[in-house]
């Protein structure tokens, strides 16, 4: 697959391609490449100090959502409510078991106990707040809740989440 | 806040007998000036093997896309097929890498092979306009990942001009130690952040390293004459992925006339694969009937792959004519 970004005519990318069959060959493990690179390929004058932002694989970056013998990935944050009577559907520990499908194929199983919230990009960033009370009517729904912005599941800051300044005085 | 609308491309043209679920991640950057900053990160809900996902969301600072694949009975099992990242005002960076092999859906080539590394960037700024490192330059840097997962550091060069479509050439033997027929890994190139830390990528790829091919004829005592030709046994190890062995014979003294070489037939090993390939031991029981006039034969072993047509290994058999004997003397007859 090779993903390719078009950005107004701003920025092309000459991208990575690779096949999902030929990467089987590879696992990705999460490796820190932060080098002090005074290489002896480079003159002493050329030293240069790099170091490259830590991977962090993906399913350590989501909480998974477990029902039916179906999984599905949602990114840390996004879940803003889980009532005490569906915490079971959200695997916190050991190897989830599974098969893991689409978000939205997920959410056509199992939109009986999901609630999909809206929320700006602002809101999920935490320059802005997310009313109280539409957090209070979120939590009697009863449901899971999670975070979106158009089609895509977001995460939220929690900064979005707290009463705004003038209220905690 | 510059705007920029992305759309996001996937094409797949793999399919694979083990299932994947696909996932594109966005991750929000906020300034680094900015204390309260909270990284965002954003999941698509639905990518199919060929898709477009219109990216709405305009970058505030810096976004990484990344795309994922999760097999879909452990998803622990999972692979970054691309990254890509977007910076407001930042530069913009593209890097492809050939070689000899023109498959390509993954770049690859063999431990004993060179490959070229292309790359561009544009919009840089002048030192003039800013003196932040991470708008006038980028940082070109490469690594290699053996097969057994250690990493081989390489080297990083900034750049600090735009360049278009710059090559340059490479070994995988400068950057992997160890011989031709061992060397297995991947070496990344990738256009980063001139930043000391937590460097993001503008554009990276990959290619994979293949061990060159053994082989070997096995039958033939050089030192003997025969009558009759025995059977000869191939080996074939780490064939390269849609390569072909053969098992060729010519009369010594028309060595370099392509034109006089006879390929034995049912001695051909071919790689119809994406993979390496080794073969069982094939043995050839037909050559006397190839080697049909007295003399001296040369056997070769040889490869075809995207780099060439090759010898592996090489045999001499002398064949004689017809043996008389009489009841006091033992002549061969011319």
């Amino acid at each position: 697959m090779d993903l390719g970004t078009l950005c107004d005519g701003r920025y092309t990318g000459c991208l990575l391609t690779s096949s999902i069959f030929d990467m089987c060959r590879f696992t990705l493990a999460a490796f820190t490449a932060a080098l002090v690179l005074a290489s002896t390929s480079l003159p002493a004058e050329d030293q240069l100090k790099f170091s490259k932002r830590k991977e962090v694989s993906l399913k350590d970056r989501c909480d998974i959502l477990s029902s039916q013998g179906k999984l599905v990935m949602v990114p840390k944050g996004s879940i803003l409510f889980i009532p005490d009577s569906l915490k079971s559907k959200v695997i916190t520990s050991g190897k989830p078991t599974g098969k893991l499908i689409t978000w939205n194929e997920f959410l056509a199983l199992n939109g009986t106990w999901i609630h999909m919230f809206s929320v700006t990009f602002d809101q999920a960033s935490g320059k802005a707040k997310i009313p109280q009370d539409q957090l209070e009517s979120l939590g009697q729904l009863n449901k899971i809740v999670v975070a979106r912005r158009g089609k895509n599941i977001i995460s939220v800051s929690p900064k979005a989440l707290e009463p705004p300044e003038k209220e905690k005085k | 806040m510059k705007k920029i609308i992305s759309t996001i491309i996937i094409t797949s043209t793999v399919s694979s007998a083990v299932e994947y679920t696909n996932s594109l991640l966005e991750t929000h950057f906020p300034d680094p000036n900015d204390p309260n900053g909270f990284i965002t990160t954003e999941l698509h809900a639905n990518i199919a093997n060929e898709d477009e996902s219109p990216g709405k969301k305009g970058v505030a600072y810096e976004t990484v896309y990344e795309l994922w694949a999760t097999q879909s009975d452990d998803i622990s099992v999972e692979y970054k097929l691309d990254t890509k990242t977007v910076f407001t005002g930042g530069p913009a960076a593209e890097i492809t890498i050939t070689s000899a092999d023109p498959y390509t859906l993954i770049p690859r080539t063999r431990a004993d092979q060179p490959y070229t590394v292309t790359y561009s960037v544009s919009d840089l700024l002048s030192e003039t306009e800013t003196d932040d490192k991470r708008f006038t330059s980028t940082i070109l840097y490469h690594q290699g990942k053996k097969a057994n997962d250690s990493i081989v550091a390489g080297s990083a060069r900034e750049i600090n001009d735009n360049v278009t479509a710059e090559s340059t050439q490479h070994q995988p033997l400068s950057l992997f130690s160890g011989s031709s027929t061992e060397v297995h890994g991947v070496i990344t190139f990738s256009m980063n952040e001139n930043v000391a830390v937590d460097a993001d990528e503008f554009a990276s790829q990959s290619i994979t390293v293949l061990p060159k091919h053994t082989g070997s004829l096995e039958g033939i005592d050089e030192e003997k004459i025969y009558h009759t030709v025995p059977s000869v046994t191939i080996n074939m190890h780490n064939l390269y992925p849609r390569g072909d062995a053969y098992l060729v014979v010519f009369k010594t003294s028309n060595k370099g006339d392509i034109e006089e070489y006879r390929i034995v037939q049912n001695s051909q090993l071919q790689n119809l694969t994406q993979e390496l390939k080794s073969f069982d031991p094939l043995t050839i029981s037909t050559l006397n009937s190839v080697i049909d006039e007295k003399g001296e034969w040369t056997l070769q072993l040889r490869v075809n792959t995207p780099f060439g047509d090759e010898l592996v290994d090489e045999k001499q058999i002398n064949k004689t004519g017809n043996i008389k004997i009489n009841v006091n003397n033992v002549t061969t007859q011319e």
